[in-house]
């Protein structure tokens, strides 16, 4: 009797796992990106391991994710990265960069992270299945860092196009007038004017701004930038490390790790059936600093050593 | 003498040509060497102008980009006031990607006598879009012009945080520089060379001269001397010219030499003709000496043959007078025998009717010759018939002895016979019919004759009886079946008689006693050993040869040799 009741327990959950492994099948994710460089990579890691341990739809399994990687030069045209999309039908796109989210928008029907996507365009951010992490740099939050580690500086000098940094700016002499700094901004129009604004910023400033402006951070620009703090022994501050090794004194920028961690966490919700309209795009407060202390030591400044990174 | 009569004659001496020629071609040499040295340095210093002066524009390109692209007079300033303190930098000039000039500066102290050239004729035209540095070659300096460049300015947002992978930034020409060297720089530097280098090749000549002065002599001295000595031996005593008395010393030695190889030539074909003249005279000697030779050698074996043959011939005549003797005397003791039996027959047949008679006269009386004679275990019937046996072995042995007799009487010539002409051929075939039963079935025959033979003039039956004893021999030589070929040729009036057989050969020990008499290989009874013995003296008699050839095993060849006419 007890064997026959052993078989029939037995029948009964050989009909019953097939539905249940459906419900815990790998999560399909198609990671669009721009190129090949490695701040997308450390995005991508921190988003690879903040999504590995998502629960399944009935939070009883942990659903695995496969992820798979197309990169934008090695698609021949967009037909082709639409048959590839296509192809895959996968449950979530992550798009990284600019280009890569434009040409994943029109997938409608597809849940589109975007991630290290500066200036998004207002259609795209309408979209109801786009959502993401935005690339805003705090004026606020470089001002902060400055303020800690150099708090010798009171007057900082910045130039800015209106077309492309009116509302950093903005928000610039609000935190500047917050944290007792003196900003002295100039307007230019082309990168031909940055020496002549430098000239009129004048050697005054303790610390010239670099600030994330299309027309400033021009090659020339910043030639003409770091050329200018070289000659009047200026401290610089810019939004991106690259810049710490062309003569910048501190560089504060976005931290990416964090930001490939938000997205995952985004990731995370969609695909445990949150709607994609209900998830707004988030910005990474967290930011990296650091300093080029050859440049420091050459200026003869002395950063805040309880601060020091 | 004089010095300077010494110091004018020289250059027309050997020594003095020589030095002179040899240092007119350093001369030349240096010269030319000086002059393509000198044109070389000159390309060379004014391609290192033209890479110093393209360098120079090169380098004021990158550093007044910045105030190019931001046409900034101050930012150029200093850039172009530290090319110009450069040395025989005359004129520095900026542009705009227009071709409009945005700073220009000149050199205000020219030390150069040369009037500066001109701006508009110096400067080469503004172009846009030129991509590589210019040289223009003034009467008075040069002028390069090298475009500004700069990094393209349109990015994307992400390039503004990000260094893109593989960045590769378009260059943009937003203006250029120029700049015009004085040529007096290249003109000192020619002057520099020109002057350093006559003054080495005056030097490197002066030296040169000496050197060369100092190796002439020393290697003329020998010739000098040797030109004194012939013109003590010519006998000249004034100062000729070297080369003359040179050029008429060797003619007249060449002339000599000539004469001398003329002269070796004919000695050298005289002796060649003599010794070919002594060669052959040797040549016929030896050929004399071996021809000689050979007749000595030839002489010496036919003195041998004869000897021997004498020798022979000695022992055969001496022995046939012996045998001729005894063959007499046994002929006579034989024909007592062989007289008396014909009449013992008789007698012995008379007696054997008397004792038939005797026997029958017995039976009439019942009584037999056996009891009357009181023998009764001798059979006088059988007594006769041993008696008949012992008359017919009696009888046998006298033809025997008779024959033997008959034998040795040919032997030793007591038979004599008159020659006459006969066919070699009819003499072979009736022999052979003769001992025909002696091969029939068992030998055969192969018979090779010349057609052409002559008939032989001879004794017919001794030379029968000499193919009978050759022919009967060779046969018995065969022990069972084999051949015997039977061959004849002629050649120089004489007859070749060769019987060869397949038998057993004759060991060589024995081949130089078979033609001896008595000698016999065969059993005791069954030859006599005079069969060879007898055809050699025959062969003999008629002036003839015969030769044996054997080798054991492989039969045994003679050759009769009978002259035609013999």
């Amino acid at each position: 009797m007890k064997i026959h009741c052993c078989q029939i327990i037995i029948f009964i959950l050989f009909l019953i796992l097939p539905g249940i492994t459906s419900t815990a099948r790998s999560a399909d994710i198609v990671v669009v990106q721009n190129a090949r460089i490695k701040p997308y990579q450390t995005a991508l890691c921190s988003f690879q391991a903040t999504i590995s341990t998502i629960p399944g739809r009935y939070g009883k399994t942990i659903q695995p994710v496969q992820l798979s990687e197309i990169y934008l030069p090695d698609m021949h045209g967009g037909k082709s990265l639409a048959r590839e999309i296509l192809r895959r039908r996968p449950d979530l796109i992550l798009a990284m960069g600019r280009k890569a989210l434009a040409a994943v928008k029109d997938f409608q029907n597809i849940p589109i992270i975007y991630l290290l996507t500066p200036s998004l365009p207002p259609s795209l951010s309408q979209q109801a299945n786009i959502t993401g992490v935005e690339m805003k740099l705090s004026a606020a939050a470089q001002l902060r860092e400055v303020r800690k580690r150099l708090p010798q500086v009171k007057q900082i000098g910045i130039l800015y196009d209106p077309r492309y940094s009116a509302d950093f700016i903005r928000e610039a002499e609000t935190a500047a007038a917050e944290l007792g700094f003196t900003l002295v901004s100039h307007q230019i129009k082309s990168a031909k004017e940055v020496l002549a604004g430098l000239n009129d910023l004048g050697s005054g400033i303790d610390l010239l701004w670099m600030a994330p402006d299309l027309t400033v951070a021009t090659p020339q620009g910043v030639e003409a930038l770091f050329l200018f703090a070289m000659e009047n022994r200026i401290p610089v501050l810019t939004f991106a490390d690259k810049y710490l090794q062309s003569g910048a004194l501190l560089a504060v920028s976005f931290d990416i790790p964090a930001m490939g961690d938000a997205a995952g966490i985004l990731a995370k919700k969609i695909l445990s059936g949150t709607r994609v309209e209900k998830i707004q795009p988030v910005i990474s407060e967290k930011v990296k600093v650091m300093v080029n202390e050859k440049i420091a030591a050459r200026l003869k400044i002395k950063i805040n050593p309880e601060v020091m990174p | 003498m004089n010095p300077l009569r010494i110091i004018r004659q020289w250059p027309a001496s050997f020594s003095g040509r020589i030095f002179i020629s040899l240092f007119l071609t350093m001369l030349i040499l240096a010269l030319l060497f000086n002059m393509l040295f000198i044109d070389l340095q000159k390309q060379l210093l004014t391609e290192q102008t033209i890479s110093e002066g393209k360098g120079q524009a090169e380098l004021l390109a990158y550093t007044v980009r910045l105030g190019v692209f931001a046409e900034n007079k101050e930012q150029l300033r200093l850039p172009v006031e530290a090319i110009l303190a450069q040395q025989d930098v005359l004129r520095v000039a900026i542009f705009n990607k227009e071709g409009k000039m945005l700073f220009a500066l000149e050199q205000q102290e020219n030390d150069s006598t040369e009037p500066l050239p001109a701006p508009d004729i110096c400067l080469i035209p503004p172009q846009r879009n030129i991509d590589s540095t210019q040289v223009k070659i003034h009467e008075n300096g040069f002028c390069f012009r090298a475009p500004v460049t700069t990094k393209n300015t349109s990015m994307s947002p992400e390039e503004l945080f990000f260094e893109p992978e593989d960045v590769a930034w378009s260059e943009e020409i937003i203006g250029s520089v120029q700049i015009v060297i004085s040529k007096d720089r290249l003109t000192r530097g020619i002057k520099t060379i020109l002057t350093r280098n006559f003054i080495l090749a005056a030097i490197f000549l002066a030296l040169a001269a000496m050197t060369t002065f100092i190796i002439v002599r020393q290697a003329t001295r020998p010739m000098e001397e040797l030109l004194i000595r012939v013109k003590k031996k010519a006998g000249i005593t004034e100062q000729s010219q070297d080369f003359d008395l040179l050029n008429k010393t060797f003619a007249s030695l060449i002339e000599e030499l000539h004469n001398s190889f003329r002269t070796i030539t004919g000695l050298k074909l005289n002796l060649e003709k003599k010794v070919a003249e002594r060669t052959a005279q040797l040549s016929q000697r030896h050929m004399e000496l071996v021809e000689t030779n050979q007749k000595l050698t030839k002489t010496l074996t036919e003195l041998k043959k004869a000897q021997s043959h004498l020798v022979q011939s000695e022992k055969m005549a001496s022995l046939g007078q012996l045998v001729a003797g005894v063959a007499h005397e046994i002929n006579n003791t034989t024909n007592f025998i062989t007289g008396a039996l014909p009449s013992l027959k008789r007698l012995m047949s008379g007696l054997e009717t008397i004792l038939s008679r005797y026997d029958d006269l017995a039976v009439k009386h019942g009584e037999t010759v056996k009891e009357n004679t009181g023998k009764g275990d001798h059979d006088y019937k059988k007594m006769l018939t041993d008696v008949d046996i012992l008359l017919a072995n009696i009888s046998k042995g006298a033809r025997r002895t008779g024959n033997i007799v008959r034998e040795l009487r040919q032997f030793s010539r007591l038979d004599e016979e008159r020659k006459k002409r006969m066919d070699i051929h009819d003499g072979l075939e009736s022999t052979l019919t003769f001992i025909y039963p002696e091969y029939r079935n068992r030998i055969e025959i192969i018979k090779n004759y010349d057609e052409t033979l002559a008939p032989v003039t001879c004794m017919p039956g001794k030379i029968n009886q000499v193919f009978m004893n050759l022919l009967t021999n060779s046969m018995q030589a065969i022990p069972g079946k084999g051949t015997l070929t039977i061959r004849t040729r002629q050649d120089y009036g004489r007859v070749h008689i060769i019987i060869k057989d397949s038998g057993s050969g004759i060991a060589p020990e024995n081949l130089d006693r078979i033609f001896d008499p008595f000698f016999t290989t065969k059993e005791p009874g069954v030859g006599t050993g005079l069969g060879l013995s007898i055809s050699y003296t025959i062969i003999k008699e008629h002036n003839g040869e015969i030769l044996v050839r054997s080798e054991e095993g492989n039969g045994t060849e003679f050759e009769i040799i009978l002259p035609v006419n013999g």
